[in-house]
C-alpha cells in the first residue's frame, strides 16, 4: 500500500511539473505585462523589478477599452443565451423522438461541424444584408446561432438521452404542455449541460476575429478580440504592450471558466460525450 | 426561467427590428467615404475631410468608413464590400484593374483631372478611374553616424553598395534591415532593383508583359532578383522570416542595422526624432550610377459606378484636393509627394527637404508590382509577388525557377479572366 | 404515446432555421460557385462544369496547401490523442494537486488564437526570444525556428495544441469517469500494474471518447484558419499556407471565387471522407460494458 501511495505522490508531482511547465507561456505574458519596455528586453523570464501599471493603462487608453467589454459582453452573453435556447429546445426533440425522421434530423444537425468556417462567412454577409442586419449587433447573433448550432446540439443530444424520459413522460400525461415541460422540468435538469455549452461558446464568441471583424464592420463596433488584434497590429515590438493587451482580453474569459469549471466537468461527465 | 427566455427573445426582435428600421430617409444626399485608416491619417483626419466638406456642401451627409481592423487591407476589404452589396460611393484605390471588368468603377471625364500633375497616369485603355493623390518615394535610409565612423561613403555604384555591406559586415554591424514575415516590407529593396535593372532600360516593360510579348523570367529581371537575394542571404541576418515591419524599423532606429530600404513614408518615423543618429537617404544604385528612382503612385481616390450621387462624389473628390489645408494634412503625416499642379506647401522635416532636392532631375519608374493603369499586375499577382516571389528568392530559393513559377501564375490569372 | 407535431416543429423550427440559413445555404452555394468562373464581384458568371477542380489538380501551391493542412492535421491529432490520453490517465485521480494541474492544462483553452499568437511569437523569437534566451543561458546556439517551412510548420502545429489540448484531455477524463471502479478494482486484485490497467481495460474503454476527440481533432485540423494566419500568414512564400488560407487568398487577393469555392469543397470532401472512416473503425472497436 505504501509502495502505492509513494507511486501516486510522484505521478502527482510529474503531472505538477508537467502543467507548470505548460502555463509557462502564459506566466511570461503575465510578469512582462507588468514590466516597463526596458526590462522585459534584458531580463524577460525574472519576476518585475519595477512593478508597473502603466501598460494597462496605456492599453486601456489606446484603444477605448469599456466600449469593447461592453460590446463583448453584450454579444457574448445573448449568442449564448439564443443558442442554448434554440438548441436545448431542438435538441430536445431529437433526442426524445423515435425513428428515422429524427435520425436523419441527428446527422444533419451535425454535418455543420465539418464545415470550414471560411465558407459560411460571406454569403452570410449577403443575407444579413438584404435583411437589413449588416453591421449589427442582432446580425452577429444570428450568425453565431447558425455557426455554432451544430456543436451545441451535439452536447445536448447526447445529455438529455441520459435523463429517464419517464420524468417527461409522466408530466405530459398530467396534462402539462410540452413547453412546461421542457422549461420547468427538463430545462434545470440539464444544467451541467448548459454550463458546459456556456463555457465553450462563450470562449468561442469571446475569442472570435475574424467574423465580428465583417459582421460588425466599421460601424458596428469592436469586440474586444478585434480590438487587441486591432490595436496589436500597430506596435508588434512593444511587447509590454501587447502583453498587457493579452491579460486585458484574457482576464474575463478565464475568470468565467474558473468560476463554472465545476458544473462544467461535471456537464461533460454525465453523458455529454457519449453520443 | 421561461419568462426570462420570453425577454431574451423580445429583444433580440426589437433589436432586429431597430437595426432594420435605422435607415431612416432624410432630404440630404447621403455618400459613403471608405478611407485608409493608417497610424499617420487615423480615423479623425478622413473625418475632417467629410466636416469640411459637409461644411462646403450642406445639402450633403458623408459618411466615413474604413477597413474593420488594422490587420485588413481596406483595397482587399472594398472587394468584400462590393461582393455583398455594400460598395462605397467613393473610396481610395490600389488597384483599379481589379474592378473594371466588373463595372465596379466610374470614369473620370477627359479634361476632369487636370489640377493633377499627371492627370494621365494609370489609365486603363484610355480611361482614368482613379484620381492620384500621392507620390511615394522609395530609397534607402542610412545611419549617418555609422557610416561617418567606419569612414563609409553613400554608394554611388551596386558595387560600392556590397562594398558598404562587407564594411559593415566586417565591423559586425547589421548592414541591411529587412524582414520577411509582414509579407511587404522586402518588396521595397526587389522593387528598387527591378527599376535599376530592368524598368529604366525598358519603360514600357509593364504594358509588354500585359501583351505576353515578354516573360518574367528574363535576364535582367534574373540579373535584378540575384542580387536581391545576395542581398538578402549575405547583408540581412540570420532570420529574415521572424522579422516584422515593426522590428525591421527598431532595428535600424536603435542603430542595430545601418541602412533601411523603405519608402519614404519613413520621414514620418525621422520626424518622431527618437533615434540618437542623424538619418541619411540614398537611391539604390545600379551597376554604373545612382540616377534611377521607384516611385508609387499607385494610389487615389475613386468613384462607384453604382453611387445614386455621381455628381456630388465628383465635387467631392475635386473638393480634395482644392481643399489646401487638408491635402497638406494628408501630405504631411507621411511626408508624402503632392500630385497636384499647384504646390502644396507643408511643414516638412530636413531629410524630406534633402530628398526632394536629390531626386530632382532622376529616371523616374514605378514601383514593379504596384505599375498602374495598362501596366498593372493581373489581379492576384501583386499579392504573389509580396507573399510569396520576393519572400522565397529572400530564403535563397533559385531565382529562375521562381521566376518562371511567376510566368505560370500569370498564365492561370489570364486564363482565368476569359 | 402521441406526441403533437405543432410542437415538435415550434421546437425544432427555429434552430434549424438559423442553422438553414447561416450554415447550409451558404455551403450550397459554395458548392454551386465551385462549377463557375464568378470572380466573386462581379454580377455574372458562367457555368464552366468541373474546369475548377481540373486545375486545381494542375495546382502545385494547392497541393503545397493540401500538404500543409494534412501534416498540421496530422501532428495536432497525434498529439492531443497520445499526450490527451496519457494525461487524462494520469489526471482522473482526486487531490488538490491534481485539480490544479487539470485547471492549469485547461487554461490555454480558453485563450483566442489571437493571444496564442501574441505570446508564442513572442516566446519562439529567433532574436529576443524566450526559448533561445533560455538556450543561450546554457550556453547553447539558438534555434531559428522559422528557418525551414517545415520547422515553421511543426511551430505552428505546437503552438496550435498547446491552445486546445486542455479541450481534449477533459474529454478524456470524462470518458475515464464513466469506467465503472469495479474493473479496476478486481484488476487490482488479480495484481495487474498499471501498466497492464492501461492498455487492457483503459485504452479499450476509451473508445468513445477516442472516436470523438479523433473526429474532433482531425476536423480541427482540417479546418485550421486563425493560428497560421496570425503567426506566419502563410508564408514565407505560402510555405505554411493551409487549404482555407489557400481559399481565402484566391478569393480575395485573385478576385477567383469560384477557383476558391472548388478548392474549400474539396477539403469539405476529405473532412466527410476522414470523419466516416473514422465512425467505421471505432464502431468495430468501440467496447460495450
Amino acid at each position: 500500500m505504501s509502495m502505492m501511495k509513494i507511486g501516486g505522490w510522484i505521478k502527482r508531482i510529474l503531472v505538477l511539473i508537467f502543467a507548470l511547465v505548460y502555463l509557462a507561456p502564459l506566466y511570461i505574458a503575465v510578469v512582462n505585462a507588468v514590466k516597463p519596455y526596458d526590462e522585459i528586453i534584458k531580463s524577460p523570464l525574472t519576476l518585475p523589478k519595477q512593478f508597473t501599471l502603466n501598460n494597462f493603462v496605456e492599453a486601456y487608453q489606446s484603444s477605448n477599452m469599456l466600449e469593447l467589454y461592453k460590446n463583448s459582453i453584450v454579444i457574448t452573453v445573448s449568442s449564448v443565451a439564443l443558442l442554448i435556447l434554440l438548441t436545448s429546445m431542438a435538441a430536445y426533440i431529437i433526442a426524445r423522438r423515435k425513428g428515422k425522421v429524427y435520425q436523419m434530423l441527428y446527422v444533419f444537425s451535425l454535418a455543420g461541424i465539418m464545415i470550414p468556417p471560411v465558407v459560411t462567412l460571406i454569403p452570410s454577409i449577403k443575407t444579413l444584408s438584404a435583411l437589413h442586419l449588416l453591421y449589427t449587433m442582432p446580425g452577429l447573433l444570428l450568425f453565431y446561432a447558425g455557426t455554432y448550432f451544430s456543436t451545441t446540439i451535439f452536447l445536448y443530444v447526447g445529455f438529455i438521452k441520459t435523463i429517464p424520459a419517464s420524468l417527461d413522460e409522466s408530466a405530459f400525461i398530467d396534462g402539462a404542455n410540452p413547453f412546461t415541460t421542457f422549461f420547468r422540468i427538463i430545462f434545470p435538469l440539464i444544467k451541467p449541460c448548459t454550463a458546459t455549452a456556456i463555457i465553450f461558446l462563450g470562449m468561442w464568441i469571446w475569442n472570435d476575429f475574424l467574423n465580428p471583424m465583417y459582421i460588425l464592420g466599421f460601424r458596428g463596433g469592436k469586440t474586444i478580440t478585434t480590438g487587441i488584434y486591432n490595436a496589436i497590429g500597430a506596435y508588434t515590438s512593444m511587447w509590454n504592450l501587447v502583453f498587457a493587451n493579452v491579460m486585458l482580453a484574457s482576464l474575463p474569459i478565464i475568470i468565467l471558466y474558473l468560476c463554472m469549471q465545476k458544473m462544467f466537468m461535471q456537464g461533460l461527465t454525465s453523458g455529454a460525450v457519449k453520443g | 426561467m421561461k419568462r426570462i427566455i420570453t425577454l431574451l427573445m423580445a429583444v433580440i426582435l426589437v433589436l432586429g427590428m431597430f437595426a432594420g428600421g435605422a435607415v431612416a430617409e432624410t432630404a440630404k444626399s447621403k455618400i459613403v467615404f471608405c478611407v485608409n485608416i493608417q497610424p499617420q491619417l487615423p480615423v479623425e483626419y478622413w473625418q475632417s475631410i467629410a466636416d469640411a466638406y459637409m461644411a462646403y456642401n450642406p445639402s450633403v451627409e458623408v459618411e466615413i468608413i474604413g477597413q474593420p481592423s488594422s490587420n485588413v487591407d481596406v483595397f482587399q476589404y472594398e472587394k468584400t464590400l462590393l461582393a455583398t452589396g455594400q460598395f462605397p460611393d467613393v473610396m481610395v484605390m490600389q488597384n483599379p484593374a481589379d474592378f473594371v471588368p466588373s463595372g465596379a468603377l466610374l470614369a473620370f471625364d477627359e479634361g476632369e483631372l487636370d489640377y493633377l500633375l499627371d492627370p494621365n497616369i494609370g489609365k486603363i485603355d484610355g480611361v482614368q478611374y482613379v484620381a492620384n493623390y500621392k507620390k511615394q518615394v522609395i530609397g534607402v535610409f542610412y545611419n549617418k553616424d555609422i557610416f561617418a565612423a567606419n569612414g563609409l561613403e553613400v554608394p554611388q555604384t551596386y558595387q560600392a553598395f556590397l562594398d558598404v555591406c562587407e564594411a559593415l559586415k566586417a565591423k559586425e554591424i547589421l548592414p541591411v534591415s529587412i524582414g520577411i514575415k509582414d509579407g511587404w516590407p522586402q518588396i521595397m529593396l526587389a522593387n528598387m532593383l527591378a527599376g535599376t535593372d530592368l524598368l529604366a532600360n525598358d519603360t514600357s516593360w509593364g504594358i509588354q508583359r500585359n501583351a505576353d510579348t515578354v516573360k518574367f523570367n528574363n535576364p535582367q529581371l534574373v540579373k535584378a532578383m540575384e542580387k536581391y537575394q545576395y542581398i538578402c542571404q549575405n547583408y540581412a541576418g540570420d532570420s529574415l522570416p521572424s522579422i516584422t515591419y515593426t522590428q525591421m524599423l527598431e532595428q535600424f532606429f536603435t542603430g542595430k542595422a545601418a541602412m533601411l530600404p523603405m519608402g519614404s513614408w519613413v520621414n514620418a518615423e525621422v520626424a518622431k526624432a527618437e533615434q540618437e543618429f542623424e538619418v541619411g537617404w540614398f537611391p539604390m544604385p545600379g551597376d554604373d550610377n545612382a540616377n534611377v528612382l521607384s516611385v508609387f503612385v499607385n494610389e487615389g481616390l475613386s468613384i462607384s459606378a453604382m453611387t445614386k450621387y455621381p455628381d456630388v462624389c465628383k465635387d467631392f473628390v475635386k473638393f480634395f484636393f482644392a481643399d489646401k489645408a487638408l491635402y497638406s494634412d494628408f501630405l504631411k503625416g507621411e511626408q508624402l509627394f503632392s500630385t497636384t499642379k499647384e504646390s502644396v506647401p507643408y511643414e516638412m522635416i530636413p531629410l524630406r527637404k534633402y530628398i526632394e532636392e536629390a531626386i530632382a532631375g532622376m529616371q523616374e519608374v514605378e514601383g514593379f508590382e504596384s505599375m498602374t493603369g495598362d501596366a498593372a499586375f493581373l489581379p492576384g499577382l501583386k499579392d504573389y509577388y509580396t507573399n510569396k516571389l520576393t519572400q522565397n528568392i529572400a530564403i535563397g530559393n533559385d531565382v529562375a525557377t521562381e521566376l518562371d513559377n511567376f510566368d505560370k501564375e500569370w498564365d492561370i490569372a489570364k486564363e482565368a479572366l476569359n | 404515446m402521441k406526441h403533437n407535431k405543432l410542437y415538435d416543429t415550434l421546437f425544432l423550427a427555429p434552430g434549424f432555421l438559423v442553422y438553414i440559413i447561416f450554415m447550409i445555404i451558404p455551403v450550397i452555394m459554395c458548392f454551386l460557385y465551385s462549377f463557375t468562373n464568378w470572380d466573386g464581384i462581379s454580377a455574372s458568371f458562367r457555368f464552366i462544369g468541373l474546369k475548377n477542380f481540373v486545375n486545381l489538380f494542375q495546382d502545385a501551391s494547392f497541393f503545397q496547401a493540401l500538404k500543409v493542412t494534412l501534416i498540421i492535421m496530422v501532428l495536432t491529432t497525434l498529439i492531443y490523442n497520445i499526450l490527451g490520453i496519457i494525461l487524462a490517465a494520469l489526471l482522473n485521480d482526486t487531490g488538490k494537486l491534481l485539480g490544479f494541474s487539470r485547471s492549469a492544462i485547461f487554461i490555454p483553452t480558453v485563450l483566442s488564437a489571437v493571444v496564442v499568437a501574441f505570446i508564442w511569437s513572442y516566446v519562439m523569437q529567433t532574436n529576443g526570444g524566450v526559448i533561445n534566451a533560455i538556450i543561450e543561458m546554457f550556453g547553447g546556439t539558438k534555434v531559428d525556428f522559422y528557418a525551414t517551412p517545415m520547422t515553421t510548420i511543426f511551430m505552428i502545429s505546437g503552438i496550435i495544441c498547446w491552445n486546445s489540448l486542455g479541450f481534449f484531455v477533459v474529454i478524456y477524463i470524462s470518458t475515464l469517469t464513466t469506467i465503472p471502479q469495479e474493473i479496476y478494482e478486481a484488476c487490482k486484485v488479480d495484481g495487474a500494474g498499471w501498466f497492464y490497467r492501461f492498455f487492457h481495460i483503459t485504452l479499450p474503454l476509451l473508445a468513445p471518447g477516442i472516436t470523438i476527440n479523433c473526429i474532433l481533432s482531425v476536423a480541427g485540423g482540417l479546418k485550421q484558419y486563425d493560428h497560421v494566419k496570425v503567426i506566419t500568414g502563410g508564408g514565407p512564400g505560402g510555405a505554411t499556407q493551409t487549404v482555407t488560407l489557400f481559399g481565402v487568398e484566391k478569393a480575395f487577393e485573385y478576385n477567383r471565387r469560384g477557383y476558391s469555392s472548388a478548392a474549400i469543397i474539396i477539403l469539405f470532401i476529405i473532412i466527410v471522407i476522414f470523419s466516416i472512416v473514422q465512425l467505421a473503425i471505432s464502431k468495430k472497436h468501440e467496447v460495450e460494458y
